[in-house]
C-alpha cells in the first residue's frame, strides 16, 4: 500500500478507497476513514471518554492553538 | 532529503545535554518541522485538488502525509485509531533512519519523528498535539510505535516510573 523509503510513487483516490483498512465495530463509535478529515478530529475524544462515551474532563481553549 | 551526516550532526549538538532536555528539544523540532512540511502539503493540495487537507477524507489527508514523508527518505507510517477512547492515536512508522543510525541508543531515540507526527495530526486536527515513542524499533522490518494526543493527556497517561506505555499498549494490543 504505502511507498517504501525513498521511492516516489503518485497515489491515486481509487487506490485509497480501495484499500482502506477500517472493520466496522460500532462499540469503538469510530468514524469511517472516509469521513471528511474535519469531521473525524472534530469528534475525537482528545480528552478521553469515560464508559459511557462522555467525555472525561472538559475541554480548555488553551489546547485549541494550531 | 535528510541524510545519516544531517542526523548524526544535530544529534551532536544536544549529546552533552540531560536526556529529558535532549529529547524535548529534538521533539520540538520535528513538532515545528510537521506543521512547516503539512503546510506545504497543503499549499500543493488545494493548488491540485482545489480543497484542503481538512476537507479531503481522513484516509486520503494521511495519505498525501504518507507520500510526502517517504520522498523525504523518512520511512512510512499506519495509524491506527483503537485508541479513542483513551484520546491517543498510535502511529506505527517503519524504517525510521533514526532507529538505524542510533541503533546503539538505550533509550527509544526517534523523537523528531514523534514530534513530526504530533505536527502532522495538530494540522489535521486543530489541536495542540505531542508526541511519544514507547518502543523504537531497531530489529529489521520492526516498527517505531508512537503514541500521539494532547500534551496533558499523554503526561496523565504515560506516569514517569512506569514502563512507557504500558498499560495503553496492552490495551492497543488487545483491541488488535
Amino acid at each position: 500500500m504505502p511507498a517504501e523509503t525513498g521511492e516516489k510513487r503518485s497515489v491515486t483516490l481509487g487506490e485509497v478507497v480501495n484499500e482502506v483498512r477500517w472493520d466496522y465495530d460500532p462499540g469503538q463509535r469510530l468514524l469511517s476513514p472516509l469521513v471528511k478529515a474535519a469531521r473525524f478530529f472534530e469528534e475525537f475524544p482528545w480528552d478521553g471518554e469515560d464508559e459511557t462515551g462522555a467525555p472525561s474532563s472538559a475541554e480548555t481553549s488553551a489546547d485549541r492553538k494550531v | 532529503m535528510a541524510g545519516e551526516d544531517f542526523w548524526r550532526s544535530l544529534y551532536a549538538v544536544w549529546s552533552h545535554a540531560p536526556a529529558g532536555r535532549r529529547r524535548e528539544q529534538l521533539h520540538r523540532l520535528g513538532h515545528e518541522w510537521g506543521l512547516l512540511h503539512a503546510r506545504r502539503v497543503e499549499r500543493i493540495v488545494q493548488r491540485d485538488h482545489g480543497g484542503t487537507l481538512r476537507e479531503a477524507e481522513l484516509q486520503m489527508a494521511l495519505e498525501c502525509l504518507l507520500g510526502s514523508l517517504a520522498v523525504l527518505g523518512l520511512g512510512r507510517f499506519d495509524v491506527d485509531f483503537a485508541l479513542r477512547r483513551k484520546g491517543l492515536v498510535s502511529i506505527d512508522h517503519h524504517h525510521s533512519p533514526l532507529a538505524r543510525i542510533f541503533s546503539d541508543h538505550e533509550e527509544p531515540c526517534c523523537d523528531p519523528l514523534a514530534g513530526l507526527h504530533a505536527g502532522f495530526l495538530s494540522h489535521l486536527s486543530g489541536r495542540q498535539l505531542a508526541g511519544v515513542e514507547i518502543h523504537c524499533g531497531r530489529a529489521p522490518g520492526e516498527p517505531c510505535r508512537f503514541l500521539i494526543g494532547a500534551p496533558n493527556r499523554l503526561e496523565k497517561l504515560l506516569r514517569p516510573g512506569e514502563e512507557a506505555g504500558g498499560e495503553v499498549l496492552s490495551e492497543l494490543q488487545e483491541a488488535r
